[in-house]
């Protein structure tokens, strides 16, 4: 019997497909963005197999669709793209994930490089003492009940009320911060879980980072988007915590039980589902949406302490503008051309970044001509990207491209791989400098145990997914 | 008698765990995820906090899974590590009983959830219960 990979035909250069024909119960083809290489990496893997699940999805239009980025992941594959036609097509959490809204921030500064010669360690340790971050650790944010639903119900607005915005920020947000959202289907646990965790970054790959434009390669976007090379940037990674943890388990748990109601079957308990206008599929959309607005919260939060902590080294006038922020783990309802007809769906972006050409309606007025700001984080050393989103994406994808690196080894894999004293000392040589809650944490996230970050770029840039910008170094990074 | 084995997987934990019967697995599953959680065997020292735990699911698999999970929303939620389940009813669709636990001041690891993710709880060839249970961190 032929392997999933067996059917795996090359369409292009950076574009494979597995015909619809591939598995019993496939409704449209599997579409992979990938190089040769990128295809041996997740030679071991079940990610192919996932996404040929996906392409099973009721509802499911054009094609389920990966990133160069891949890797397997729970239901979906990370880097997962999937659009089901509304309004009863399928939603599923393994779309989305259990880190609802995980996703990137960037701010650029006004400093130089030149100004923080030296001075990289001395900012690793200040940003881990204004910046929570580590397992289970809440933050100096309690809320109430009451206070909660406000950050569940109205997204940044919350944050901009209490003054940890500036006053342009929200217009930098995807979807401006907040989707239309419904807390009351938020559950006990979940509030338990996120009631101490607003400001605080957790563990595992989310971290905050300093670092400087290394190199533009469109400088009339980068003019557009605010950067120069030599700027001092700083990226935030990190999600809805607990709370979005548990909006997932709960709807997870609810779809595996009644998926049979709506006889649909599928081969994988991780992409239980429900139709988007059931009761199941509305309360989930709505959940969803309230853990979604309150990570967008939390990146507030946490960019309120890091102006703090640069404004505490460098000088209160210290600019620190919101280029932008994106989410990688969530669904939205969008319009999109298919078969020549406007219509609308419910697109699953899972490990996957929005990506919207010139002319798009959402993309803040300031960059519209241009495409929106991407922002693709890499490993902890290595570089990260800051793209534009393209026609041609919006063509492909339904406006989509990667999420980050992606990863190759396993922790225990990286922890076998790496030699922490040398790593360090390695960063140190390069004038990096980390502050991590353990070496354990410093091993398994180290380069290695991840995808070469400028291959995921050369296919997305050449598969016309996303446009380079500009390229980021980092100086000082803080993990959990 | 019990078995528990970490398995490699690319981006999160993977556990193999066996055991003669259905709530002795279940103890075994419980034993691993709290290991992942503390990384120590000796159980921390503190005031006793107890939980009860009432569930209902379609089949013993899936009971399983949400078994731990709602294990782990406690844990995070009380700031506890549960490391004794005394139960009163185990059968292949519901679980009833309650755990007991001592209060933490920091987890070693952060599970975002216990996935379903390669679970099939199966009977081999010794006659023992297995599955394997994947944890996303």
């Amino acid at each position: 019997m032929m392997e999933v990979r067996d059917h795996l035909r090359r369409v292009h250069d950076f574009l494979w497909e597995i015909p619809v024909t591939a598995r019993p119960g496939m409704l449209v083809p599997a579409q992979v963005y990938a190089s040769d290489r990128i295809l041996e990496d997740i030679h071991g893997d079940h990610s192919l197999e996932q996404l040929t699940n996906v392409a099973m999805l009721p509802g499911i239009c054009k094609a389920a669709i990966v990133m160069p980025d891949v890797h397997e992941g729970y239901g979906f594959p990370i880097g997962g793209v999937a659009a089901t036609r509304w309004p009863s097509g399928a939603i599923s959490p393994g779309g989305i994930g259990y880190d609802i809204n995980c996703g990137v921030r960037l701010l650029a500064t006004g400093l130089r490089r030149e100004a923080l010669e030296g001075r990289g360690e001395e900012i690793a340790k200040t940003m881990y003492a204004h910046i929570p971050s580590g397992m289970g650790k809440g933050g100096a944010i309690q809320l109430s009940d009451k206070e909660l639903d406000e950050v569940l119900t109205r997204g940044v607005a919350w944050a901009v009320d209490r003054g940890y915005a500036e006053p342009d920020d929200r217009d930098f947000i995807e979807s401006g911060g907040c989707l239309s959202a419904d807390p009351s289907f938020v559950s006990v646990l979940a509030r338990r879980r996120g009631f101490d965790q607003l400001g605080t970054i957790g563990s595992g790959n989310h971290f905050v980072e300093v670092s400087y434009v290394d190199e533009v390669f469109d400088r009339s976007i980068a003019d557009v988007f605010g950067l120069v090379t030599g700027q001092v940037t700083i990226l935030i990674h990190t999600g809805s915590r607990g709370l979005g943890h548990q909006v997932a388990t709960d709807f997870l748990k609810r779809m595996v039980a009644s998926m049979s109601r709506y006889d649909i079957h599928l081969p994988d308990r991780e992409l239980a589902c429900a139709p988007f206008d059931s009761e199941e599929g509305q309360e989930y959309f709505k959940a969803m949406a309230a853990a979604a607005n309150f990570a967008w919260c939390n990146r507030q939060v946490i960019t309120w302490e890091a102006r703090n902590m640069m404004r505490s080294i460098f000088g209160n006038d210290l600019n620190v503008r919101l280029v932008y922020d994106v989410a990688h783990n969530i669904a939205k309802l969008e319009d999109h051309m298919l078969d020549g007809e406007r219509v609308r769906l419910i697109v699953h972006r899972k490990g996957s970044t929005r990506s919207f050409g010139p002319g798009q309606p959402d993309i803040p007025e300031a960059y519209r001509a241009y495409g929106q700001p991407v922002i693709i984080p890499g490993s902890m050393g290595t570089a990260s990207y800051v793209m534009a989103g393209t026609s041609e994406a919006m063509e492909r994808t339904f406006g989509s491209t990667c999420h980050g690196a992606g990863r190759r080894l396993s922790r225990h894999a990286a922890q076998r791989a790496v030699n922490v004293a040398v790593l360090e000392k390695e960063l140190v040589d390069m004038d990096i400098h980390v502050r991590a809650g353990s070496r354990r944490g410093v091993s398994e996230e180290a380069p290695v145990a991840y995808k070469d970050i400028e291959e995921v770029i050369r296919v997305v840039h050449h598969a016309g997914l996303a446009r380079k910008v500009a390229r980021l170094r980092p100086i000082a990074v803080i993990k959990g | 008698m019990r078995s528990l084995e970490f398995i490699d997987h690319t981006a999160d934990i993977r556990m193999k765990v066996r055991a003669d019967h259905v709530a002795e697995l279940f103890d075994a599953a419980l034993s691993g995820m709290n290991h992942l959680l503390m990384n120590d065997e000796k159980m921390p020292e503190g005031k006793l906090i107890e939980q009860r735990i009432d569930l209902r699911s379609g089949d013993l698999t899936s009971l399983l899974i949400e078994f731990l999970n709602e294990v782990l929303s406690l844990s995070y939620a009380c700031r506890a590590i549960f490391y004794r389940f005394y139960p009163e009813v185990v059968g292949s669709q519901s679980i009833r009983g309650r755990i007991i636990g001592v209060g933490v001041r920091q987890f070693h690891e952060d599970i975002k959830a216990v996935t379903y993710h390669e679970a099939q709880v199966t009977r081999g060839a010794d006659g023992k219960l297995e599955t394997i249970v994947v944890f996303d961190i």
